[in-house]
């Protein structure tokens, strides 16, 4: 399906569990109800018409000054139809707030590693992750989540604007 | 002893961090039965040095270097994933010259890289002769790119808006020289192993990943067409000038550790095949189109994943209008591929796990950046 059509399809499909869709530099890209994050995931590995069984990237993005929150953003693909699309949703948190979420590992196992990588450096909990440790940081790691903005630990220095 | 006093329980056992055939530093804790691993936990991050935090400290065309030391056995191709995204997020043309050479130096760099795993795994195997013929051929490569811009490992090559030097005079030669007998050795390294018994008995039905597998753990790259599968990002998402070239997208039936080895070495014949089209057609004009220090992309988002040798290489950049990124995700092969070896090396005899990590072309640093 090419991406015009992909954004129509998944409009039309599943337009109770999306709040708007949009085409971003060629590539679709859709804002998801957080509730729904899950169901819409597993729906679209399933459905013969998108088959996104593999995730090409997962990050979460601190965007509590601009949007009140951070955002989840995976980008999943089918290597049989060859085509992506990206959805992103919004979890709710302000200043030292832990947000949560359902985990994905349920809907792709590639996801539990990028999980506890956010969980670690993003400060956001994984409901029902199978595997809750840390990836990168020491097991007794205790200086807060370092990709946050505004992050400032022991060794980090910001370099002043020239 | 009689064999009632032997110990019958499973004892765990840590591989690593510091082990020849981790590839890097990489900690495996395994569940053995005997001889057999039963259980196995990857432990990673000895290397993690948060790249993704530095660069949203650094300027854009600062960032490059970085990108180096993410994977430093394909330097090239780690370059080239970033510059093309950042292009990309700042609709930045650059000349078709500079585009030429970026797709000549990042297959030299796929060669050079295969050619190291080559090495390596054959060495976890217990074959010392091909690691020595392996080095050989690269050697010619790092002389190529030593005499484009004085390193050997980590490049600094790409910039955003073309590439940092052009190649000398002495270069053309050089290269056309090395792709005349390139062939010829490749058929030498599969006379040592592709069907010597040793070589077969190690590596056939050893580690197969079923395709399903693949799929659900986002394998990428060569590890993924050794299952069978035909996709290269090459093809299927064509970046930089590579609809121009003809090439093969070589793939395996079994998807076990043969498999594996064979596929990448028909990327070796198919890689030098790009070089080839390429150094024919190269354009003349500029090489570099000028960037400033202080380039501000557009406020928005990118995401652009290129074919590394290790599979899927990707970076997702996020920018406020400023000359920093707001955030910049980076994307590897090796992460994910890592992520199969709990499901792919248990039942077998520790000897092979060794023979399944090195042929999942793991390299550290790219899974902790």
């Amino acid at each position: 399906m090419d991406s015009e059509s992909l954004l129509k399809y998944v409009q039309e499909e599943y337009s109770e569990r999306i709040i708007g869709g949009e085409m971003v530099k060629g590539v679709p890209v859709f804002e998801v109800k957080p509730e729904k994050w899950v169901s819409l995931c597993g729906m679209l590995r399933d459905d013969s018409d998108t088959m996104m069984h593999s995730v090409s990237n997962y990050t979460a993005v601190d965007y509590r000054e601009k949007h009140g929150g951070f955002k989840l953003v995976i980008t999943i693909f089918s290597h049989i139809l060859n085509h992506r699309l990206t959805l992103e949703t919004l979890l709710p948190a302000k200043d030292d707030e832990i947000p949560e979420i359902e985990t994905l590992a349920t809907v792709w196992p590639t996801t539990i590693w990028f999980e506890r990588e956010h969980a670690e450096l993003f400060g956001i909990e994984f409901i029902n992750h199978p595997d809750p440790r840390h990836l990168m940081l020491d097991d007794d790691w205790d200086e807060g989540y370092p990709m946050r903005r505004g992050w400032t630990g022991t060794d980090f220095v910001v370099k002043p604007d020239k | 002893m009689s064999v009632k006093q032997l110990r019958t329980e499973e004892m765990l056992i840590n591989m690593g961090p510091q082990h020849p055939s981790t590839h890097g530093v990489c900690k495996l804790v395994i569940k053995m039965d005997g001889e057999e691993v039963k259980y196995i936990q990857p432990h990673v991050g000895f290397l993690h040095r948060s790249i993704e935090k530095i660069a949203e400290n650094r300027n854009y065309p600062q960032f490059v270097p970085y990108t180096d030391r993410i994977d430093y056995c394909a330097s090239m191709n780690a370059n080239h994933a970033y510059v093309v995204a950042a292009e990309k997020l700042g609709d930045v043309e650059i000349p078709e010259r500079a585009e030429y050479l970026r797709v000549i130096m990042a297959e030299l760099n796929r060669i050079a890289s295969h050619l190291v795993w080559l090495a390596t795994f054959t060495i976890d195997l217990g074959a010392v002769t091909p690691f020595l013929y392996a080095f050989r051929e690269r050697e010619d490569i790092l002389d190529l790119f030593e005499m484009t811009c004085g390193q050997r490992l980590t490049y600094n090559y790409m910039t955003i808006g073309g590439v940092g030097w052009d190649i000398p005079k002495e270069f053309e030669p050089k290269l056309r020289q090395f792709l005349k007998i390139f062939p010829s050795r490749i058929d030498d390294y599969e006379d040592l192993l592709t069907n010597n018994p040793i070589f077969l008995h190690r590596t056939k039905g050893v580690g197969v990943l079923p395709k399903e597998t693949a799929y659900e753990y986002s394998v990428s790259g060569p590890s993924l067409r050794g299952s069978g599968v035909k996709w290269d990002i090459r093809k299927a998402e064509p970046y930089s000038i590579y609809d121009k070239f003809d090439f093969d997208i070589p793939i395996g039936t079994e998807g076990d550790a043969w498999d594996r080895y064979k596929v990448r070495l028909q990327e070796l014949r198919e890689s030098a095949k790009i070089v080839e089209q390429a150094i024919d057609g190269l354009p003349g004009g500029d090489f570099k189109k000028k960037v400033p220090l202080t380039w501000k992309p557009p406020e928005g988002e990118v995401f652009c994943r290129i074919e590394a040798p290790r599979g899927e290489m990707a970076y997702h950049i996020i920018s406020d209008g400023t000359p920093k990124p707001y955030r910049m995700k980076i994307r590897t092969a090796s992460f994910c591929n890592l992520q199969v070896l709990p499901i792919i090396g248990v039942n077998h005899m520790i000897a092979d796990l060794v023979a399944i990590f090195g042929s999942l072309d793991i390299i550290l640093p790219e899974v902790d950046r």
